[in-house]
């Protein structure tokens, strides 16, 4: 067994579920350039409006939920522990959990929905579903929520806590997130294109779930590094000066050690985030491409954080990231990798994420042997 | 074993509402454009961080099982014609975030829990006192909602909650909180700590101490 560094935070398993399959299946069908979101009536809402989804299942706010058993499958797919139990902690996040079943109560539906309705009873379910104790943490805040579990995780490890650390997040779109992005108007016809320079913004939503275990034993995978910094500025707009962004890369910057890194951005198809995005990791980071995968998966809300992240593993096991789909150019920084791309020479990989909130995090994964 | 010192505390509530004359003093004490959609829920956190300062390096662990339960019910009562500002509201944080805009409050991380109040207790001090910032604030907040609440759907009252800890051992404080873990099979405390008692001893200044089955040993002393 190969020694482990002091502090250190591995990725013993980090696995997905998107529309285009499993952590794999989504890295091919996105280096093919593979759309997943479609045009889907959503009843509900006034004018029946088509929105671009990307959908595991359809849109129904069944009993039990459509999140609950692909939840339990894959945390079925990760090493098998006392999850719950001591030092075997579980944290589970979304920016969801169970709010289409709260609207279909609320409109009238079933008594039987309400017991899915909250964040709490949401995760208690997963959690009787899949046999965890009682050390289950709850963690949500929108669009960071699993990059925050993630973090988490890893001081659980660092302070001993913790052996190892379930992490699973699960966000499933319904009406109404679905009608609160499209009262927002960005959620629209105009299918997402992250980053590119055009007239309108436009995100699309997608269903997925990610699950990963955090284990001080080495493996081929290491979180080298996390950062955060919170805006404040206004709850659905960033600092035009791009002080957030800046503010964020230059944290993450003392864990990169002059490394040669690529970079996933949030990049949803919103104009102003995307272009401030763009631009100031061009900046921050010369010489790194950077991809968003979201305008194919759509955004994955709560979740896309951690699902991005198997996605990303993926690719650097395969030696090849995907580019970034349903984004032709002109691009607002010339970093923006419409393509694939081969990954040889690169030592590691950051993720962002942004939120409501001006709420920003990035994750730095290093490739320890991979 | 895992100390820091409690340099701020403030409590507002438990109100099961709050008047429209609090409410408008309340108002009146945050950016005018700011403070007109605030609901109960943020109205309450502002009130705890009134006297509050809040560093640009600093975490914050805000603990609500609910959230904005107000702008969740108006959000749902929308529909067919979703609301907008009711939407972003809703978001869990979208409560604290909200006053954080307000005070146009920078911070370092946000960390935002949403346990059922049996677990929501050991779960944020764990949070807290392992943050890694000199400085974190926690904050517990839950608002009453008329249609969530006959439900079981939100709390039974809206109040806030605010403990500053800070890292360093030197210097005054109001009390302490530590953590430890449980070795032995001590039994646990025999009923959970909830959240609104929790916050009734700070606001009491109230020592505590209690163990959690698999989070750990937890005490609060004050000076």
């Amino acid at each position: 067994m190969a020694p482990q560094q002091a502090g250190a935070v591995y990725l013993a398993a980090c696995q997905c579920t998107t529309p285009l399959g499993s952590a794999r299946e989504s890295w091919r069908a996105l280096c093919d350039g593979t759309i997943a979101l479609k045009p889907v009536p959503v009843e509900g809402i006034d004018g029946d409006p088509v929105l671009p989804l990307s959908l595991l299942s359809p849109l129904d706010a069944a009993l039990p939920p459509r999140w609950l058993e692909p939840c339990r499958q894959l945390v079925a797919d990760m090493p098998e522990r006392p999850w719950g139990e001591p030092k075997y902690p579980v944290l589970i996040s979304s920016s969801n959990f169970g709010i289409e079943q709260l609207l279909a109560f609320y409109r009238g539906g079933p008594a039987g929905l309400q017991a899915y309705s909250t964040p709490g009873t949401a995760v208690a379910a997963i959690a009787k579903a899949c046999g965890f104790g009682p050390d289950c943490t709850v963690i949500s805040n929108a669009c960071v929520s699993a990059q925050l579990a993630l973090h988490e995780g890893g001081v659980l490890l660092g302070t001993g806590l913790a052996e190892e650390v379930l992490i699973l997040s699960f966000d499933f779109v319904s009406p109404f997130v679905a009608g609160g992005f499209a009262a927002l108007k960005i959620l629209n016809g105009d299918f997402p294109r992250p980053y590119t320079d055009e007239e309108t913004g436009a995100i699309g939503l997608g269903d997925g779930l990610g699950c990963a275990v955090l284990s001080r034993e080495r493996s081929d995978f290491r979180i080298a590094g996390s950062a955060a910094h919170q805006e404040s500025y206004h709850m659905t707009a960033n600092a035009p000066d791009g002080s957030g962004f800046l503010a964020v890369s230059e944290r993450l910057k003392p864990f990169c050690r002059g490394q040669r890194i690529w970079i996933k951005g949030h990049g949803t198809g919103t104009l102003d985030a995307g272009k401030l995005e763009a631009q100031t990791l061009a900046s921050a980071f010369p010489g790194s491409p950077l991809v968003s995968w979201k305008g194919s998966l759509g955004h994955t809300l709560g979740s896309c954080g951690l699902i991005e992240m198997a996605i990303a593993i993926e690719a650097i096991c395969q030696g090849r990231s995907p580019g970034t789909p349903g984004s032709p150019s002109p691009f607002f920084a010339d970093n923006v990798a419409s393509r694939d791309f081969a990954l040889d020479e690169f030592d590691g990989v950051a993720l962002f994420s942004s939120a409501f909130g001006g709420a920003h995090m990035v994750t730095l994964i290093e490739n320890d042997g991979a | 074993m895992m100390e820091r010192r409690i340099t701020a505390a403030s409590v507002y509530g438990p109100v099961s509402a709050i008047s429209p004359e609090e409410r408008k003093a309340m108002r009146s004490r945050l950016p005018r454009n700011a403070s007109r959609r605030l609901t109960d829920i943020s109205l309450a956190i502002a009130e705890v961080l009134k006297n509050v300062e809040i560093a640009s390096g600093d975490d914050l662990v805000f603990a609500s099982s609910w959230g904005a339960a107000t702008s969740l019910e108006t959000y749902l009562a929308s529909f067919p014609n979703p609301s907008p500002a009711s939407f972003q509201s809703s978001v869990h944080a979208g409560a604290l975030e909200a006053v954080l805009v307000a005070r146009q409050q920078p911070l370092r991380r946000l960390q935002s829990l949403a346990n059922l109040p049996e677990t929501l207790i050991p779960a944020s001090l764990r949070a807290g006192l392992f943050s890694c910032a000199a400085i974190v604030h926690l904050i517990f907040a839950e608002e009453y909602n008329p249609w969530l609440g006959e439900r079981g759907l939100c709390g039974d009252s809206t109040y806030a909650c605010h403990l500053r800890l800070e890292k360093d051992t030197e210097g005054e404080a109001l009390g302490k909180m530590s953590y430890s873990r449980m070795e032995t099979q001590a039994a646990p405390s025999p009923s959970p700590v909830l959240p609104e008692d929790f916050c009734a001893k700070v606001s009491r200044r109230e020592s505590l101490r209690f163990r959690y089955p698999v989070f750990g040993e937890f005490s609060l002393v004050w000076t």
